[in-house]
C-alpha cells in the first residue's frame, strides 16, 4: 500500500537467503535452454510444483541464453529465455550484427513417473513456439529413474530437435500436411504462434542420461538430435559429432555450475539456481514473540465508557504502536470494546487481529468481554473480527489453538457493522529509497537501468483521503543512452518510454496524487484519483470493486481521463488525452490460482482484452502472465505483434523473514508498444484490500497466535 | 553463524547487563560458552529488564544444532503454561517443564501436544505415546507432525544446574518416530520438576537445551 510498489530491491543479500530455502539431489537438472534437462536436450521430469529455476549459460563459440523457468502447476510449466547469439547475421559488405533473441517455452507432463514400476516420466513440449523461431522445436520426452543415481531419457523431436538423423514424420500417418515444416519467419511475426510448424517437418529420436557418482556431482552424456544448423550456417559452429558431455557441481543450496563439451568442438558453461515460492527461508518469521494474553486490568469499565482519558487513549495506542497496529477509534459499550485498527506491519493480516487482542486483554479492564477489531486498508474498514476475552483465553496455548480461535471469532464485512466514531487522526509517512528502473531487452543493451534516490510522503488528512507523492532523482544509470525513435504507428502512449528517461530532468515526479478510498456498502469498494498517476500519464483516475467473501468471482471497473505527460518528467503534459477504462472479472480458481479478465478500452485507444492468469502463494510470492489483444493488429502492432509478459510480485518478508507490507515487482515484457496499453495506477482495490478481505484472512490465520 | 535469537544489531549497555547477570547465575558462563546476543534497535526490552530487576525466574535455552545460549526470563504464567523471552523477545512456553511451543525462531514450533508425554515422564514409569507437533508451512498454513514416543526411565544421573550446583536426579529418555523425522529427548528431573532437558524443536531449529536454577 505504500511505497513499496514502486521500489525494486536488488539485493544480493536477498537473493542468498532465497536459494537457501531450496535444495535437495531428487530436482532434475537444468538443460542450457533452461528447462529440465541434460545439455541440450530436454528430459521427461518436470520440477517440483512452484519451483522458479535461473539458468545461464555461454558457449566458447558467442552463444548465451538467460532461462527462466517456472513449474506453474504440477504438470505444467513455462520458460522465458533471452539469448545473444553472436554476429550471428552477416551483411554483403562483411559486417556482423548479433541476435538477440526473446523465446518462449511451455511443457506439459503427461505422464508420471512410476518409480518402482517401469513407467517412465512423458513431458509433451512446444520450445520458442512464438519468437523469431531459432530454437524452435517440439519433443516428447521419455524418462526414468534407474535406480537411485541414474536417469535416462528417450525422446523424439521436430524442429531444431529434428535435425539429426532426422526422418519422414510419424504425423504424417494422420496427414501429409505434417511432412514439411514452413520455413522460419521474420521479426516482423514474432508473438504469433506458427501453426503450421509445430510438430511439422522432419522428427528424430535423442538419448540422453546421467549420473550421480556422488549427491553433488552430475555426468550427463546426450546423443543430440540438434544438428544446430542455425549456428552452423550462420555462426561457423563446428559442428563434428551428436554427442554432448557435461559434468555438473550441485550446491546444498539449490545453486549448481557446470561445464559441458559439445558437439566435439566447443566448452559451455552453466550455472543456475532454483528456489521454491512455498518455502520461505524462515517459515514462521524473525519477529519477536506476541504479547500474552492477559487477564485486563482491575480498572472500572466507566473509566473507559464510551471512551478513556487521553492518558489512557495514548497508553493503548502506544501499546498499539509497539506492534505495528495503528489505532484509529476507540469506544466501549457494556462489555463489549470496539476498535478501529490499521495493520501497519503484518503481511498476514491475522497476525495483526492477533496482536491487537493481546494488547487489548492487558489494557483494557478485565471486565471487558469481548473486542470487535476492525481492519482498515487506505482508510477503508474491510473486516470486522469479533473475539471473546475468554475464547481468547482458552485457545492461546491450544494445540489447534489458531483454528478455535478462528472457529469462535466473529467475522464480517466491516461495512455492514458501525465502527466507533473514529478519531482518525491527521497521519504522515514519508520515506527516502532507492528505486531502479531496469529497461530490458534492447538489442543495442540487453540490460539498460536507473538507479536513484526515491523521496516519497503521503499524507491522510482525514479517513479516507490520501494525498501521495514521491520525487526521483537519478544517481547513475543508463536509460539515456537508449536511442531507438519508435516506429510505431498508434499513438506513442508506451513506445516513448525512453524517451522519458533520456529527457529527464533533474528532479522527475513519478506520481503525485489525491486519492479517496470509500466503502460503497457490502462487499463494495471504490476509489478515486486524480493527479500525476503514473510516470507518463496523469488525469483523473475512478475504480469500482464487488467482492464478496465466500464466492470465487469478483467484479470489478474502472474509467480514467488520462493524457500524457511531458519527458521530462515535471507537471508539464503534451497533446495527447484519451478517456480509457475497463469491465474487470476477477476469478479464484482455488489452490492459489487466479484468473483475471480486463475488457474495455485501452490507452491508445484500442478496444480489447486483457488475461491474466497467476498463481499467489500462500504466504504473497505471486507469479503472472498476461496476454492482450485488441483491434490493433499484429502488424499495426509491429514487433511482437501483441502486448504480453509477465509479472512477479514478492513480499518484502518472504526474504528477510521480517514482517513488513512492503512488496517488490516487476512486469517483464519483451517489449513495450502502443497497442493494449493499460495506465499503470497503484493501490488498484483488488490486490490492495485482499490482505485484509475474510478469504485471505482466513487462510492465513494460522499466523494469529504468532 | 546463523542465530534464530538474533531478531537484529546491537545495543550494548542492557546486553551487558544481561551477560552480568548470566555470570551471577552461572559460574560456568563462559566454559558453557554462554552468550548473549544483543538485542536490535527498536525492540522493546524495557519489559525484560524490568522483570530481571524484580529478580523474575531464568532459565538457559542452548540451540544444540547451531550453537547460540542464551538466558530466559519468565514473563507470565497462566493455566500451567509459563512464558519465557529472551531479551529480545524470543520466546519459549513451557508446560510441565515440556516446551508446547516457541516463537521468533523462524522455524516455530507453534503448539504442541505434550499431554501424553507429560504424564509418562513426570510418572517416571515407561510408556509409548503419542505427541503432536505443528508448524507454520511456508505458506502460513498448518502442518502436522504426529510422533510415537517410547518415554523410558533411564536412571539416576547427577547434572550441574544453571547457577552451579551439582545435583541427582532421575533421567527419562523419550524417543520419538514420527513417518517425517525422529528425534530423542531427554528429562532430567529433580523433586518432581524438570530441571534439565533437551527437546527437540523443529527440523530447522534442532534440538535446544533447558537448563533451570537451582531455585
Amino acid at each position: 500500500m505504500r511505497s513499496g510498489r514502486y521500489l525494486i530491491w536488488v539485493t544480493a543479500a536477498g537473493i542468498l537467503v532465497a536459494v537457501e530455502a531450496a535444495s535437495g539431489q531428487t530436482v532434475p537438472s537444468l538443460s542450457h535452454y533452461g528447462g529440465p534437462g541434460y545439455i541440450e536436450m530436454p528430459s521427461g521430469f518436470s520440477l517440483p510444483d512452484g519451483t522458479l529455476a535461473f539458468t545461464a549459460n555461454t558457449t566458447a563459440d558467442g552463444e548465451s541464453r538467460f532461462a527462466a523457468t517456472f513449474q506453474f502447476s504440477d504438470r505444467l510449466q513455462g520458460t522465458f529465455r533471452y539469448s545473444y547469439l553472436q554476429d550471428y547475421f552477416t551483411f554483403p559488405n562483411g559486417n556482423h550484427n548479433s541476435l538477440y533473441d526473446r523465446s518462449f517455452d511451455v511443457r506439459y507432463r503427461i505422464l508420471d513417473e512410476d518409480l518402482e514400476g517401469w513407467v517412465p516420466a512423458v513431458s509433451v513440449g512446444l520450445q520458442d513456439f512464438g519468437g523469431t523461431g531459432v530454437f524452435a522445436s517440439e519433443y516428447i520426452a521419455a524418462s526414468k529413474h534407474i535406480g537411485s543415481s541414474v536417469t535416462s531419457t528417450l525422446g523424439i523431436g521436430w524442429g531444431r530437435y529434428g535435425t539429426h538423423n532426422g526422418f519422414e514424420n510419424p504425423l504424417a500417418i494422420f496427414s501429409d500436411r505434417f511432412k514439411n515444416r514452413a520455413p522460419l519467419q521474420g521479426i516482423q511475426n514474432t508473438g504469433r504462434v506458427a501453426y503450421d510448424r509445430l510438430f511439422h517437418g522432419d522428427a528424430a529420436l535423442f538419448f540422453a542420461t546421467d549420473w550421480q557418482p556422488t549427491p553433488n556431482w552430475r555426468l550427463t552424456f546426450e546423443y543430440s538430435s540438434d544438428s544446430m544448423d542455425p549456428e552452423v550456417e550462420q555462426m561457423g559452429y563446428e559442428y563434428k559429432t551428436p554427442f554432448n558431455l557435461g559434468a555438473r557441481y550441485q550446491f546444498d543450496n539449490g545453486a549448481s555450475l557446470g561445464a559441458s563439451f559439445m558437439n566435439g568442438s566447443t566448452l559451455a558453461v552453466s550455472a543456475s539456481f532454483m528456489l521454491n515460492p512455498k518455502d520461505p527461508p524462515a517459515p514462521s518469521g524473525r519477529e519477536p514473540g506476541p504479547p500474552a494474553i492477559s487477564r485486563g486490568s482491575d480498572e472500572s469499565l466507566a473509566l473507559w465508557t464510551p471512551r478513556p482519558d487521553p492518558q489512557r487513549y495514548e497508553r493503548l495506542q502506544a501499546a498499539l504502536n509497539d506492534q505495528g497496529i495503528t489505532l484509529e477509534g476507540f469506544e466501549l459499550q457494556g462489555n463489549v470494546a470496539t476498535v478501529s485498527i490499521t495493520n501497519e506491519r503484518w503481511p498476514a493480516s491475522a497476525q495483526a487481529y492477533g496482536r491487537a487482542a493481546a494488547v487489548l486483554s492487558a489494557q483494557l479492564p478485565a471486565d471487558v468481554s469481548a473486542f470487535r477489531i476492525r481492519g482498515h486498508i487506505q482508510g477503508m474498514a474491510i473486516t470486522e473480527v469479533t473475539l471473546r476475552r475468554s475464547d481468547l483465553e482458552q485457545t492461546e496455548y491450544a494445540f489447534d489453538g489458531a483454528w478455535q480461535s478462528y472457529a469462535r471469532a466473529g467475522v464480517a464485512d466491516a461495512a455492514l457493522t458501525a465502527g466507533p466514531p473514529e478519531a482518525w487522526d491527521p497521519s504522515y509517512s514519508t520515506w527516502l529509497g532507492l528505486y531502479a528502473t531496469p529497461f530490458l531487452f534492447d538489442p543495442d543493451n540487453p540490460v539498460r537501468a536507473d538507479l536513484g534516490l526515491e523521496l516519497g510522503g503521503s499524507f491522510s488528512p482525514w479517513q479516507g483521503t490520501y494525498l501521495s507523492g514521491a520525487l526521483r532523482h537519478k544517481i547513475v544509470g543508463n536509460l539515456d543512452e537508449a536511442d531507438r525513435p519508435s516506429d510505431s504507428t498508434l499513438p506513442h502512449v508506451r513506445s516513448d518510454a525512453w524517451l522519458y528517461a533520456k529527457d529527464a530532468s533533474e528532479v522527475t515526479v513519478p506520481y503525485l496524487t489525491i486519492g479517496q478510498y470509500e466503502r460503497l456498502g457490502q462487499d463494495l469498494y471504490g476509489q478515486a484519483q486524480a493527479g500525476i498517476l503514473e510516470p507518463m500519464f496523469g488525469g483523473v483516475f475512478g475504480e469500482m470493486l464487488w467482492a464478496p467473501p465466500g464466492q470465487r468471482l469478483a467484479l470489478g471497473g474502472n474509467l480514467a481521463y488520462a493524457r500524457q505527460r511531458d519527458f521530462d518528467g515535471g507537471f508539464g503534459f503534451q497533446d495527447y488525452d484519451v478517456v480509457t477504462g475497463f469491465l474487470s472479472g476477477f476469478y479464484d480458481f482455488g489452490g492459489g490460482y487466479y484468473g483475471q479478465v480486463d475488457v474495455g478500452r485501452y490507452l491508445a485507444k484500442d478496444w480489447g482484452s486483457t488475461l491474466t492468469v497467476s498463481r499467489r502463494f500462500g504466504n504473497g510470492f505471486e507469479l503472472a502472465a498476461f496476454a492482450t489483444l485488441t483491434d490493433v493488429s499484429f502488424d499495426e502492432f509491429g514487433e511482437g505483434s501483441f502486448d504480453k509478459g509477465f509479472a512477479f510480485s514478492v513480499p518484502l518478508s518472504w526474504m528477510t523473514g521480517k514482517p513488513s507490507l512492503n512488496q517488490f515487482g516487476m512486469v517483464i515484457r519483451p517489449i513495450l508498444r502502443d497497442g493494449g496499453a493499460q495506465l499503470w495506477v497503484p493501490n488498484r482495490l483488488y490486490a490492495m484490500t485482499r490482505p485484509g478481505r475474510q478469504e485471505e484472512l482466513g487462510s492465513r490465520w494460522e499466523r494469529f497466535w504468532r | 553463524m546463523r542465530n534464530p535469537f538474533r531478531l537484529g544489531a546491537v545495543s550494548a549497555p542492557l546486553a551487558l547487563c544481561l551477560w552480568l547477570a548470566g555470570c551471577a547465575l552461572s559460574t560456568q558462563a563462559d566454559r558453557n560458552g554462554q552468550q548473549l546476543w544483543p538485542p536490535a534497535p527498536g525492540i522493546d526490552t524495557t519489559q525484560a529488564e524490568r522483570l530481571i530487576a524484580a529478580g523474575a525466574p531464568r532459565l538457559r535455552i542452548t540451540l544444540l544444532d547451531q550453537g547460540p545460549s542464551v538466558l530466559m526470563v519468565e514473563t507470565g504464567a497462566r493455566d500451567g503454561v509459563t512464558r519465557w523471552r529472551t531479551i529480545d523477545n524470543a520466546q519459549i512456553y513451557l508446560r510441565d517443564g515440556l516446551i508446547i511451543g516457541t516463537r521468533g525462531l523462524s522455524f516455530d514450533l507453534m503448539t504442541a501436544d505434550t499431554a501424553e508425554a507429560a504424564a509418562a515422564i513426570h510418572g517416571g514409569y515407561p510408556a509409548r505415546i503419542t505427541r503432536i507437533h505443528s508448524y507454520l508451512d511456508g505458506q502460513d498454513r498448518m502442518r502436522i507432525r504426529s510422533y510415537v514416543c517410547d518415554v523410558t526411565p533411564a536412571g539416576q544421573e547427577s547434572i550441574r544446574l544453571l547457577d552451579g550446583p551439582e545435583v541427582p536426579t532421575q533421567r527419562i529418555d523419550e524417543a520419538c518416530r514420527g513417518p517425517e523425522d525422529d528425534f530423542t529427548n531427554v528429562y532430567w528431573l529433580r523433586g518432581g520438576r524438570v530441571a534439565q532437558s533437551v527437546q527437540f524443536i523443529s527440523e530447522g531449529v534442532g534440538r535446544a537445551q533447558v537448563l533451570f536454577p537451582s531455585h
